[in-house]
């Protein structure tokens, strides 16, 4: 049985399955050995760099037995990721030798180039390049479903978000340069797609491929490296380093094996001194050999008999005079006065980078306003030039402009000589500052004289950069108004004030640069020893800035420390809100957390699981759970407000409920159970809680209005004093996916797009939602939480703040520091927000956000897809994107009664027969022992009907009172008169109740 | 509020001089003694009665040893809620009461008060026995309180535990006498100016 689907219980499912397909497997038919080795389904997909290279579509076979196996009327067969509908390719009547590769070509592209392997079998269905399943069938009859089983199913492979595969996971998702490759040259099979196989450049084997008998481990070849031309100026002398190692073998010996001529020679060879070292040997060409290309193939040999070889050719060109400096060729204007013309100019190579190198005049022309240094662009072919090396390079000059660029860079290229002239030379940086016009000194040696902060890691892991500036940048409307003077300074000022720390390459490292302590790097750390040159070119995110590609290590140090939990003020209730960024217990491969296939999100009245917007499948979805119930285990919370949970009814929060439980390991949380609208939305904002802290009042209203699309939830919740709060959790419209036109456009105010629409879902909140909430709880008190999309001094935070809310993190976060719960783009500000009511506010203890996601590298995620390292642990540490808020509340009811801390002593009544009044007083003595402080409220009960209280400060539950604002020392008495208007002749009866705090 | 409090202590001090009494809280017993010829009229009214409310514990004062008038003088019109005694009246603090006689001026009004009373551990309520001298026109006489219209404003406070004494008191009370240079147990006080008669 090679064909399990994921389920709850996989191992016993698996039993069962692997008996039937005993029972009804023919002996002799099926072999376990045949699998399906490779699958590549980007055939001619896409063009240019990022398109396929080859032009169809292929399913690879092997077998990896150690016995001859028949394919006689089998087939392989290809369903889409969560398709049912088989298509059939039927194999040739052929035999396949124990270690024997099959290749069965599908249908072309309208890219790439035709296959250089020849195909075994052709076939002509067409693939998807990224997701989709496939079959190899004992048979030619077209399976059904979404996951078959069964005896004729030999082998199975899903790949990308396919809702099928083998194990627990289907293999990554592919891509137009990427095909799926079973580990260890196909041998390796564990019946689980998602670790049998790893993605790599495709590259097809076929019947006439070298056999791999999976029995014998096989020797490792030597593996040869050389530059691909060694270019020297006639009369010049030079050498290339070539280098060969074998992961099993000792490299021992290097010859020319093509090409020997005089003048060409091996020189200083070091054997390697262990398996898997390196030998090295450099290749000399003399001062004495003619102009012209002299091809060399250059072979090494090991200790087990191996050879392996490279070629480079020897390119000897009449030595070009220099035709411009390189302060000539950069020019004081913004770009090169020699664009698109040929040069020849020299320098010191002072950094080679992965698509070339940069040069520098070794004097400079003195000339601020000239950079001394430039950027010689060789793209795959790198020159051989080391740093130090004085060279003399003729090329073309061009002004390149990276995409959505507002300015260029003036490189080299198309170089057709890069000569060393001589070695050993250094350049001293020239010392720079953030806010000093980098143009000048593009392409040169600098050094970073004062300490940056580190401002973004987003693309650390992809893209290897960290973004860096003086201090933290705040988001402009994070501080000030939008469209204020003060907003348009401060995106001017961010904007010149940042640099990208790159990492010399231009593809996603295989070892993450700068990560240190705990294995992470964190915004608002700070990097010293920034020496490198100045580069300029596409970033992380979009669009281009200055980098600085480093030429010694940076030194990183954790200046903003994890913090283990949220630390704030003690109150009676505590309430956390946190985005945990698309917690989906549907995935997107189609399944679910319970084993389902063919599951699906829902978007409206469209289910699908394209719409599934969290963990791609269960590995990933425990990954990301185990995270976030760390995250929100540390907070412990009262109560949290959930954004970005999936909208499945209370399926997701309730499982989510269970897992935090579960390790928290009692039954301390429960579900706020959702109100009618939950929004049209495939997320939702959701609660859960304490019932040993607060119990619900009344059910969850919410607003199922056409502006919320994701319906703000409303509860109201009494603490254990009995004081009441309603709390609204909220999710307003996000920033990305920018109309083009209209108000929801991007108005270039750092408000980002979709502004009007949440202005508009603020109003509907503050005017129409809350009014609902507080006449169905009869309580002022209201708590405004949750990702508001906005950052603080936004428009739609501006609406709330005008009708009377208190912006909590303003209160007590801005004066320590920039509140914060979310970086984008270099700059940080917080989306995420606690607004309280007026008469709630006072009753707020404490505000915090716990950066615990933000700083954190994105690399360190939940995600398992194109990471060539992984970092993850089940720490809270980049659960999500956004930092969680968490605010104390000190619920405190509105009067107390101090029955048990005074006495009170009526004062018998006058009646003035002078004034017609009658007067009288309280006397009222503290018994409590400690100072008691005011407003106090002395009110009479049950007043003699007629008789009216003169000095009456207002009337309460139909009782005057009069209210005193003092401070009562221990064992202190004072006076409250009373004078009452009524007709003569009345007895003066009432019911002293004495209170502090206010009606 | 408490500035305004502490004026109408001071006040009742100087109310509370042209009165004078003994006995304060010995027995529960006090005397009286107003000098009316410091007013400058012949003839007025002598008028008294006790605090009266509800719910509180009970308290009762008895008006005896009657010098200077009689009960005869007693103006039915205006008494009520009193219960008659040999030598004189008791009141209670749980009936509204009043006792006006009619008096003339020129030598000295005096009696006894005598209060006694349930006990009361936390002291719900304070009965005050309010003495006035009105002349014909009901006009107030001597230095009384502008905010009960009383000279004298005695005071009964339940002792807190059963069998107890209760204790007597003025407003304001006899500390703050001393402390104002006013002997407490002086019998007679000063003649003074007829200063704080209102204006007609």
């Amino acid at each position: 049985m090679k064909h399990t689907t994921l389920h709850a219980m996989p191992g016993r499912m698996t039993v069962l399955a692997a008996l039937l397909a005993g029972m009804s497997a023919p002996a002799l038919a099926v072999s376990d050995n045949i699998v399906i080795s490779q699958v590549y389904g980007a055939g001619g997909n896409g063009s240019g760099a990022t398109g396929a290279v080859l032009k169809h579509d292929y399913i690879e076979l092997f077998n990896r037995g150690a016995t001859a196996v028949s394919l006689a009327g089998w087939s392989v067969q290809y369903a889409s990721s969560s398709g049912t509908a088989w298509q059939v390719t039927p194999l040739t009547s052929v035999t396949l030798e124990p270690g024997q590769y099959y290749l069965v070509q599908q249908a072309a592209g309208s890219g790439g180039t035709a296959s250089t392997v020849v195909a075994d079998k052709v076939g002509t269905i067409a693939m998807a390049g990224g997701s989709g399943k496939v079959a190899l069938v004992s048979g030619t009859t077209a399976l059904t479903g979404a996951a078959p089983t069964g005896a004729a199913v030999v082998d199975f492979v899903g790949y990308g978000a396919a809702n099928a595969f083998e194990g627990t996971a289907p293999t990554a998702t592919l891509g137009n340069l990427l095909s799926a490759y079973r580990g260890n040259d196909g041998c390796t099979e564990t019946d689980n797609n998602n670790t049998d196989f790893a993605t790599a450049v495709p590259a097809p084997r076929n019947t006439a491929t070298e056999k791999r008998l999976c029995s014998v481990t096989p020797q490792k070849p030597i593996v040869a490296t050389c530059p691909s031309a060694l270019a020297l100026a006639q009369g010049f002398a030079g050498s290339a380093a070539l280098s060969a190692s074998d992961l099993d073998g000792i490299v021992n010996g290097a010859t020319i094996a093509a090409g020997a001529m005089t003048g060409l020679a091996l020189a200083d060879f070091t054997a390697a001194t262990e398996e898997g070292g390196s030998a090295t040997v450099n290749l000399t060409a003399s001062n004495g050999l003619a102009v012209g290309n002299y091809p060399v193939t250059v072979q090494f040999t090991n200790n087990q008999g191996q050879t392996g070889s490279c070629q480079l050719t020897v390119k000897i060109s009449g030595l070009a005079a220099v035709t411009k400096s390189i302060p000539e060729i950069q020019g004081p204007g913004a770009t090169s006065p020699y664009n698109n013309t040929v040069q020849t100019t020299e320098g010191i190579v002072t950094l080679k980078v992965g698509t070339g190198f940069f040069l520098q005049d070794f004097n400079g022309d003195g000339n601020p306003d000239t950079s001394d240094g430039v950027f010689v662009y060789t793209g795959n072919s790198p020159a051989n030039v080391l740093a130090g090396d004085k060279v003399r390079v003729t090329g073309t000059v061009i002004e390149y402009t990276p995409t959505s660029a507002k300015r260029s860079y003036t490189e080299i290229k198309d170089v057709t000589a890069a000569v060393v002239m001589s070695s050993g030379y250094t350049i001293t940086p020239a010392n720079v500052a953030l806010g000093d016009d980098l143009a000048k000194v593009e392409g040169m040696l600098v050094n970073f004289t004062q300490p940056l902060t580190v401002n973004q890691v987003e693309y650390l892991g992809d893209r290897g950069e960290v973004t860096l500036a003086n201090g933290r940048l705040e988001v402009p409307t994070n501080r000030h108004p939008a469209r204020t003077a003060e907003a348009y300074a401060l995106a001017a000022s961010n904007a010149a004030g940042i640099i990208v720390l790159d990492d010399g390459i231009f593809t996603t490292p295989a070892t993450i640069p700068y990560i240190g302590q705990d294995n992470t790097v964190r915004v608002g750390d700070t990097v010293t020893s920034l020496t490198g040159v100045i580069d300029f070119g596409a970033i992380g995110g979009g669009g281009a800035a200055f980098k600085l590609q480093p030429v010694g290590a940076p030194q990183f140090s954790r200046t903003n420390p994890r913090e283990a939990a949220p630390v704030l003020a003690a109150g009676n209730v505590k309430v956390a809100s946190a985005n945990v960024l698309n917690f989906f217990t549907t995935f997107a491969n189609g399944t679910d957390v319970e084993g389902r296939t063919g599951q699906g999100c829902k978007i409206g009245s469209t289910t699908s699981a394209s719409n599934c917007r969290g963990a791609n499948n269960l590995v990933e979805f425990i990954r990301q759970r185990d995270k976030i119930v760390a995250k929100l285990k540390a907070i412990d919370a009262d109560v949290i407000g959930l954004m970005e949970i999936q909208n499945n009814g209370d399926y997701a929060v309730t499982y989510l409920t269970h897992a935090l439980n579960t390790a928290i390991g009692a039954p301390v949380y429960a579900v706020v159970p959702a109100p009618s609208a939950s929004g049209t939305d495939a997320i939702r904002v959701a609660m859960m809680y304490k019932p040993s802290k607060l119990t619900l009042v009344g059910g969850a209203l919410s607003d199922g209005d056409a502006i919320n699309n994701r319906a703000p939830m409303a509860q109201t919740f009494a603490a254990a004093n009995g004081e009441k709060f309603s709390l609204i959790v909220n999710h307003l419209k996000s920033k990305g996916g920018c109309p083009s036109s209209g108000a929801d456009a991007d108005q270039g105010d750092s408000q980002g797009c979709w502004n009007a629409n949440r202005i508009l879902q603020a109003q509907r909140l503050v005017n129409t939602f809350v009014p609902q909430v507080v006449a169905a709880s009869g309580d002022a008190d209201v708590l405004l939480i949750g990702d508001m999309n906005a950052y603080g001094k936004e428009d739609p935070i501006a609406t709330m703040t005008g009708a009377g809310f208190v912006n909590q993190l303003e209160r007590f976060i801005r004066p320590f520091g920039m509140p914060y719960s979310y970086v984008f783009g270099g700059t940080s500000g917080y989306l995420d927000h606690a607004l309280a009511s007026a008469a709630l506010s006072p009753q707020v203890a404490g505000a915090v956000e716990w950066h615990v996601n933000a700083d954190e590298p994105t690399v360190i995620d939940y995600n398992t897809e194109s990471k060539p390292q992984d970092l993850y642990t089940a720490l809270p540490y980049r659960a999500s994107d956004h930092d969680p808020v968490v605010i104390s509340l000190n619920l405190q009811p509105k009067y107390v009664d101090l029955a048990g801390s005074v006495k009170l002593t009526q004062q018998g009544a006058a009646y003035n027969r002078a004034t017609l009044k009658y007067v009288a007083a309280v006397t009222v003595t503290n018994t409590s022992g400690a100072p008691l402080t005011g407003p106090f409220q002395l009110k009479l009960n049950g007043l003699t009907a007629g008789l009216t209280l003169d000095n009456a400060s207002g009337m309460h539950e139909g009782a005057p009172y009069v209210t005193v604002n003092t401070t009562i020392a221990p064992g202190a008495a004072f006076n409250v008169p009373l004078t009452f208007s009524g007709p003569a002749r009345l007895m003066v009866t009432y019911t002293p109740k004495f209170y502090r705090g206010a009606f | 509020m408490f500035n305004t409090f502490m004026t109408f202590v001071r006040r009742a001090a100087l109310a509370a001089a042209l009165a004078a009494f003994s006995g304060l809280a010995a027995a529960g017993t006090i005397h009286v003694s107003i000098d009316t010829s410091v007013f400058d009229t012949d003839s007025g009214y002598l008028d008294m009665y006790m605090s009266a409310t509800t719910g509180v514990p009970l308290a009762t004062a008895t008006i005896s040893n009657i010098s200077g008038f009689d009960k005869s003088n007693l103006d039915v019109d205006f008494s009520y809620g009193f219960t008659d005694t040999a030598a004189g009246y008791l009141l209670s603090n749980d009936t509204l009461n009043y006792l006006s006689h009619a008096v003339g001026f020129g030598g000295a009004l005096s009696f006894d008060v005598t209060f006694a009373g349930d006990h009361d551990p936390v002291t719900t309520y304070v009965s005050h026995l309010f003495v006035s001298v009105f002349d014909s026109d009901f006009l107030p006489l001597g230095h009384y309180d502008p905010r009960t219209g009383a000279m004298l404003d005695l005071t009964w406070t339940p002792s807190p535990v059963e069998g107890g004494q209760g204790s007597v008191g003025t407003v304001p009370e006899p500390g703050a006498l001393l402390l104002m240079g006013i002997g407490a147990t002086g019998m007679l006080v000063a003649r003074r100016r007829r200063a704080t008669r209102q204006a007609a």
